[in-house]
C-alpha cells in the first residue's frame, strides 16, 4: 500500500469520525426549538446575569479550603481565650487587634490562589472570569471576616468588660491595615505574592503586640481618636487598594504581570 | 458561526508579538503551525480574550468579543499551553470548579466531567488529586476540561504536549468528533497533531501567516523542494551542514540516506520525493531569511481556503 493511499484513508477516518458523531439535524431542530422556546420564557438579560453572579459567588463557598474555616475558628477560639484570661482591657484590646490582622492572613492565600497556581490563564477565557473569580473570593472571605469582627465586637466587652467602641476601632483599624497593604502588594509583585501578604501581616500583628508591651496606655480610652483615624485611613486604603488589584486584573493577563510574553 | 480575525497586532514593548494578522474561520479544524516564539500562544490568548491586542480586533459573527465579553467566553473552551491546575483539587473536583465557572449548573457540571473524564480514560482516578497525576494525565485533564460547556470555538494550545502516542491517536480522534459545527484551533509545532485532523493549515512565522490552505494546498507550496539522496557519510556530513535535512538513516550498506528540503537539487544522485507538511516546516523555518512567500499566501487564498463547513 503506497503512502499517499495511507494518508488518504486516514484523512477518510476522521471525517467519518466526525460526521459519525453528528447529531441527528432533526433531533438538534427539536432540540433548538425547545432552548428558543425556552428562553422566550425566562426573565430579562441583565436581571439573568445578576442572579447568575450571585448564585456563582454562593457556589465558590464550597472551593474555599476547609483548613482556612478551620483557621478561622481557631481565631474566634483565641479571641475568647484571650478575652476571658486577659489581666487587663489593654491586653484584650491587643489580643483583638492581632487577632484582626491575622483574620486577613488566614483568607489571603485563598484569594490569591489563582496566580498562585498559575489557573488565572484559564480562568480568563471563562463565562465568569479571573475578575469576577477574584471579587466572588472577596465577598465570601470577606464576610467572613465580618463574623469575626463582629463576634469581637461583641464577645470581647461580654468577656473581658472592654468598651464596645474601643473594641471596634482596635479590630478594624489592624484588619484594614493589612488587607490594604496585601491588595497592595498583590497588585505590584510580580513573584511570592502570598508570602509577601504573609509577611507584611505578621508584621501588623507584631507591631500591634509590640505597641502592647512598649506602651500599653496605646490601647486605652485616651488613645481612642488616634485609633479613630487609623481605622479610617486604613479603611479608605483597603477600599482603594480593593478597587486597584479588581482593576489590574479585569485588565488581563498581561496588565498583571503574569508571564504572557511569547 | 464565524471567528473574524482583523488586523489583530500584539505588542509588548519594542517586540511585535502577532504582526496584523487576519483570517476568516468557519466551523471546521484549523492547525496553527509555528516554530517557538512564531507567536501562536499570543494569538490564541487574544483569541480567546485573556489578552488584549494593541490593535486590531476578534469577531465573533460579526461582533467584537471584547464587547460580548462573558456571552463569547461562555461559547468558548480553552486549553492553555501551560496549563495550571490547584494540586489538591481531585480531578472531578476541577472539572466541577471549572464548570462553575463556566457557568454550567451543578447537576450537568456533575454529568459532563464523568462523561468527560471517561472520554479521556481518567474515571478511574476521578477522586485522586491532581497532584499525584502524571504529565500525560494532567494534559488530559487540561483537554477535558476545555470540552466541558461543549464550546462552539475550541482553542487547544499544544494540546498534545506530554502525551504518548497512543494518547495522541486519541487525541485526534477526540478532535475529530468535536469538530461538527464547531471551529476548532490547535496550535502545535508537532505536524502529525494536524496533518490528519485538519481541515486547514495556518503557518505562522515572526508573528504572522505565511501560509495558509488546506494540507494539500499547503504542501503543494514545497513540491520539487524535497529530495532524497544516498551518500558516504563524509559528503552526508557536508550536506547536513549546509542544507535542511528532515531525515537521514544509515542503509544496509554505509551509505547514508539523507531527506533534503531545498530549492535547488543538492546532489547529482538526489531524486525528487512528494513533499509532506513536515517538509513544509523545515523549509519555511529552516535558518537563514524568510522565503517571500506574500504571493504564495495570497494564491494559497485564491484557491478557496476556509473552512470546509461554511
Amino acid at each position: 500500500m503506497r503512502k499517499s493511499d495511507i494518508e488518504g484513508r486516514l484523512r477518510d477516518h476522521y471525517v467519518r469520525v466526525r460526521l459519525e458523531e453528528a447529531p441527528d439535524p432533526a433531533a438538534k431542530a427539536r432540540a433548538v426549538a425547545l432552548v428558543a422556546a425556552e428562553a422566550g420564557q425566562e426573565a430579562p438579560a441583565a436581571s439573568m446575569r445578576q442572579a447568575g453572579f450571585a448564585r456563582f459567588v454562593l457556589g465558590q463557598i464550597r472551593y474555599v479550603r476547609t483548613w482556612v474555616w478551620a483557621a478561622q475558628a481557631g481565631l474566634l477560639a483565641l479571641l475568647a481565650c484571650g478575652s476571658l484570661l486577659a489581666p487587663t482591657d489593654e491586653t484584650a484590646s491587643a489580643c483583638t487587634a492581632v487577632v484582626a490582622a491575622l483574620t486577613v492572613l488566614v483568607g489571603m492565600p485563598d484569594v490569591l490562589r489563582s496566580r498562585e497556581s498559575n489557573v488565572m490563564e484559564l480562568e480568563y477565557a471563562c463565562r465568569f472570569d479571573s475578575c469576577q473569580v477574584l471579587a466572588a473570593r472577596l465577598i465570601v472571605l470577606g464576610l467572613s471576616d465580618v463574623v469575626v469582627l463582629t463576634f469581637a465586637v461583641l464577645a470581647v466587652p461580654a468577656l473581658a468588660g472592654t468598651d464596645p467602641l474601643l473594641v471596634f476601632l482596635h479590630a478594624c483599624a489592624p484588619f484594614f491595615l493589612t488587607a490594604a497593604g496585601s491588595l497592595r502588594i498583590a497588585t505590584r509583585a510580580r513573584e511570592g505574592v502570598t508570602a509577601r501578604c504573609l509577611v507584611f501581616g505578621t508584621l501588623v500583628a507584631t507591631l500591634a503586640v509590640m505597641a502592647w508591651q512598649a506602651a500599653p496606655r496605646l490601647y486605652a480610652a485616651s488613645a481612642a481618636g488616634l485609633w479613630a483615624v487609623l481605622f479610617a485611613l486604613a479603611l479608605v486604603a483597603a477600599a482603594l487598594e480593593t478597587k486597584a488589584y479588581l482593576s489590574s486584573v479585569a485588565a488581563g493577563l498581561d496588565c498583571l504581570g503574569a508571564p504572557a510574553q511569547p | 458561526m464565524e471567528l473574524t480575525i482583523d488586523r489583530l497586532t500584539k505588542q509588548f514593548g519594542a517586540s511585535i508579538a502577532v504582526d496584523r494578522v487576519s483570517a476568516t474561520l468557519r466551523p471546521g479544524v484549523y492547525g496553527l503551525l509555528g516554530a517557538n516564539g512564531a507567536g501562536k500562544t499570543t494569538l490564541m490568548r487574544m483569541l480567546c480574550d485573556v489578552l488584549k491586542p494593541t490593535s486590531g480586533s476578534v469577531l465573533y459573527d460579526g461582533v467584537d468579543i471584547a464587547a460580548l465579553g462573558a456571552d463569547y467566553r461562555a461559547l468558548l473552551g480553552y486549553l492553555p499551553q501551560d496549563f495550571g491546575y490547584y494540586p489538591d483539587f481531585t480531578a472531578l473536583d476541577f472539572m466541577r470548579y471549572l464548570a462553575s465557572l463556566k457557568g454550567m449548573d451543578r447537576a450537568r457540571a456533575r454529568r459532563q466531567s464523568l462523561e468527560l473524564l471517561e472520554l479521556v480514560d481518567l474515571a478511574n482516578v476521578a477522586k485522586h488529586r491532581i497532584k499525584t497525576f502524571s504529565g500525560g494525565m494532567k494534559q488530559r485533564l487540561g483537554i477535558a476540561q476545555a470540552a466541558l460547556n461543549d464550546p462552539a470555538v475550541l482553542v487547544l494550545d499544544e494540546p498534545t504536549a506530554g502525551l504518548d502516542p497512543k494518547e495522541r491517536v486519541r487525541f485526534r480522534n477526540l478532535i475529530a468528533s468535536f469538530a461538527q459545527d464547531k471551529i476548532v484551533i490547535l496550535s502545535t509545532h508537532i505536524v502529525s497533531d494536524v496533518e490528519y485532523v485538519a481541515d486547514e493549515i495556518l503557518v505562522m512565522r515572526a508573528g504572522s501567516f505565511v501560509l495558509e490552505g488546506s494540507p494539500e494546498q499547503v504542501v503543494a507550496q514545497v513540491a520539487g523542494k524535497v529530495w532524497e539522496c544516498a551518500v558516504g557519510p563524509r559528503e552526508a556530513d557536508s550536506l547536513t551542514a549546509r542544507c535542511t535535512v528532515g531525515n537521514a538513516h544509515y542503509g544496509a550498506d554505509g551509505q547514508v540516506v539523507l531527506r533534503i528540503v531545498a530549492d535547488e537539487r543538492p546532489h547529482a544522485q538526489a531524486r525528487p520525493l512528494e513533499p509532506t507538511l513536515e517538509d513544509v516546516y523545515l523549509y519555511l523555518f529552516r535558518e537563514g531569511p524568510a522565503p517571500d512567500h506574500a504571493d504564495e499566501t495570497a494564491q494559497t487564498r485564491a484557491a478557496g481556503k476556509g473552512g470546509l463547513h461554511a
